[in-house]
């Protein structure tokens, strides 16, 4: 597991009140489906992705597919903030 | 579409012989025809009875938004059943109040909710619980005895919201109540068949009901959302353009996504030609960028709680709509009565004068399920209102403006709305005592953020457990954004927590 996936199950962990949910957590969990990431949820990580890694998350990229496992939003952070280092 | 009965499945069983083959319901690239969707919902009440589940029996549908889902509630309605559908957000602790308050006789699931907290609750108790699929699959559909004669004023739903005793209050719909509503939403809107009508709200929030029955009073299309659309404001306006959608009922802070980080303006959304929000004031920001990007939709704010569903409504009017003008909730609907009174219970009949607005008519619910103590202090007529028939005190405050609409003022409790859901603050405060280190607590709202304050003596309490408790405790958007303890708790001179003190200290 990369720093980018931890950072994000610590923040997720932070957040889930099952207690079996949260020692279950890893990079392949089913975030939508598990019901862990909902709409607040959602707007939640977002936020706190933007201030973490310093980058605007475009509209077009909130779409389920880069929310389904911390794994696929820790490829999400990783495309991001190359393309925010390219422009820069 | 004037129909005798106002029974809710009626609506079914009528659209099923006006329009047989037509699309009822849509989910997912599939389609249900009406006649499709009343053969399940009959073999699904068919396998109710097989059960020797009775009328008035509570039925718990912890499920997403599915056709058969639909299906499961208008097939319990049939048997005679009161639904109950629940958030299936809810952590173990709240459904277990829930399902102690109704003692429901079944639970229907879905298959595809992994919910370790409704796994929690079904192994703890003896209660006969199934999926749908599986309830189909126990009758053929033509075995339906012929049917239990009905009345319009049994009940159809409990729809479970927030109570600030910390224990939800069940609201107690009638058929009556809601088939008065979607008929009146049908009727005013000019639902008809060719409407392809979103379904986006939850099943226990009040606004799905105008989705599943003013459609089925209309012969409209119902086309459900994918489970997770909500969350992703992109996906939600590519699906509205893509099911060419006709008419959206939702809260504000939907359509605030929509306008954020919706993308609207790169949409074909020529089809939606009307959108309903309620649930909140939508912001005048939010409300003029709408008007800008959809120049062809008609808008319109409607008002009420869920023990009157919608009370009032106002349309928006694209010519003269102020968005630095107060917040109209409009008028009365058409077979509702909507007045203000003071708090010696007089009726006042002036503008500027504000007051508590109270509903009369067929839209007012039942009253709270096994609580006649609340029943009767929020649905008693005032003394000074020459008004008959039943009537519900909403708690929301409002003035007549001198064209006679109701301008909202807001409450003078503790409730308060996140995302459209009421919030008794009073819930959240109960759920923190109950935590053995926690004296007192109280939870205020700062801008848009709750923050609990917690009075404890226990040295290095973490706010973190705390907010754990919560987590466990209560629904998801009522956790607070943050706890702070303090040592004491400011209070006024009748002994109350000084709130208004900790507002200070919220933005200090």
């Amino acid at each position: 597991m990369n720093a980018i996936e931890q950072k994000i199950i610590e923040h997720l962990q932070a957040r889930i009140w099952s207690d079996r949910q949260r020692d279950e957590l890893n990079s392949q969990t089913r975030l939508l489906d598990s019901g862990i990431l909902d709409s607040m949820e959602l707007t939640t990580l977002v936020s706190y992705l933007e201030s973490q890694f310093a980058f605007d998350v475009p509209d077009d990229e909130i779409v389920p597919e880069n929310f389904q496992t911390p794994e696929s939003i820790a490829n999400l952070v990783a495309r991001l903030s190359g393309a925010s280092l390219d422009k820069s | 579409m004037i129909m005798q009965s106002q029974l809710l499945h009626h609506a079914l069983t009528e659209a099923a012989a006006q329009r047989g083959a037509s699309d009822a319901v849509v989910f997912a690239g599939k389609t249900l025809s009406w006649l499709e969707l009343d053969f399940l919902s009959n073999r699904i009440a068919g396998a109710f009875r097989r059960r020797g589940i009775a009328t008035g029996d509570r039925v718990v549908f912890f499920s997403s938004k599915h056709p058969l889902t639909i299906a499961g509630l208008y097939g319990a309605m049939r048997a005679g059943c009161i639904c109950v559908p629940l958030d299936t957000g809810s952590p173990a602790s709240r459904l277990r109040q829930i399902v102690e308050d109704c003692s429901p006789s079944f639970i229907c699931y879905s298959e595809d909710l992994q919910s370790v907290e409704l796994k929690r609750v079904l192994e703890e108790t003896s209660m006969p619980a199934q999926t749908i699929q599986h309830l189909l699959r126990e009758t053929d559909g033509f075995s339906m005895p012929s049917e239990t004669p009905l009345k319009a004023s049994g009940l159809a739903y409990l729809l479970y919201t927030s109570g600030s005793t910390g224990q939800p209050k069940g609201v107690m719909l009638s058929h009556q109540n809601v088939h008065a509503f979607a008929t009146w939403a049908a009727r005013e809107f000019d639902l008809c068949s060719n409407d392809r009508v979103a379904g986006v709200s939850p099943l226990h929030f009040d606004l799905s009901t105008f989705d599943l029955f003013a459609s089925a009073l209309a012969g409209a299309t119902l086309v459900l959302a994918a489970a997770h659309s909500l969350a992703f404001p992109v996906r939600l306006a590519e699906w509205l353009e893509q099911q060419r959608i006709t008419v959206l009922y939702t809260v504000p802070s939907v359509l605030a996504g929509l306008v954020e980080r919706g993308n609207l303006a790169g949409r074909k959304l020529d089809c939606l030609r009307l959108i309903l929000f309620a649930g909140e004031p939508c912001s005048p920001r939010v409300l003029a960028r709408l008007l800008e990007l959809l120049p062809h939709t008609e808008f319109a704010n409607l008002y009420g709680p869920t023990e009157t569903n919608v009370c009032t409504f106002e349309r928006i009017d694209r010519n003269t709509w102020d968005p630095l003008g107060p917040f109209s909730i409009g008028r009365a609907c058409e077979g509702t009565e909507v007045v203000l009174i003071d708090q010696d219970d007089r009726l006042i009949s002036w503008p500027g004068q504000i007051g508590e607005l109270v509903a009369y008519g067929p839209i007012v619910s039942q009253g709270y399920w096994h609580d006649e103590e609340r029943t009767r202090l929020r649905y008693q007529p005032p003394a000074g209102v020459p008004l008959r028939g039943r009537c519900f005190r909403t708690g929301d405050f409002a003035e007549l403006n001198i064209s006679g609409a109701f301008v909202f003022h807001g409450r003078r409790d503790h409730m308060i709305k996140i995302r459209g859901h009421r919030v008794e603050l009073g819930e959240i405060e109960v759920a923190l005592c109950t935590h053995p280190s926690v004296a007192e607590a109280a939870v205020i709202v700062a801008e848009e953020r709750l923050i609990a304050f917690v009075c404890s003596s226990t040295p290095g309490l973490a706010p973190q457990l705390l907010l754990e408790h919560c987590f466990q405790r209560v629904l998801r958007h009522m956790v607070p954004a943050e706890v702070r303890i303090l040592q004491e708790m400011p209070h006024g001179s009748t002994g109350k927590i000084d709130r208004g003190t900790l507002e200070r200290m919220a933005r200090g």
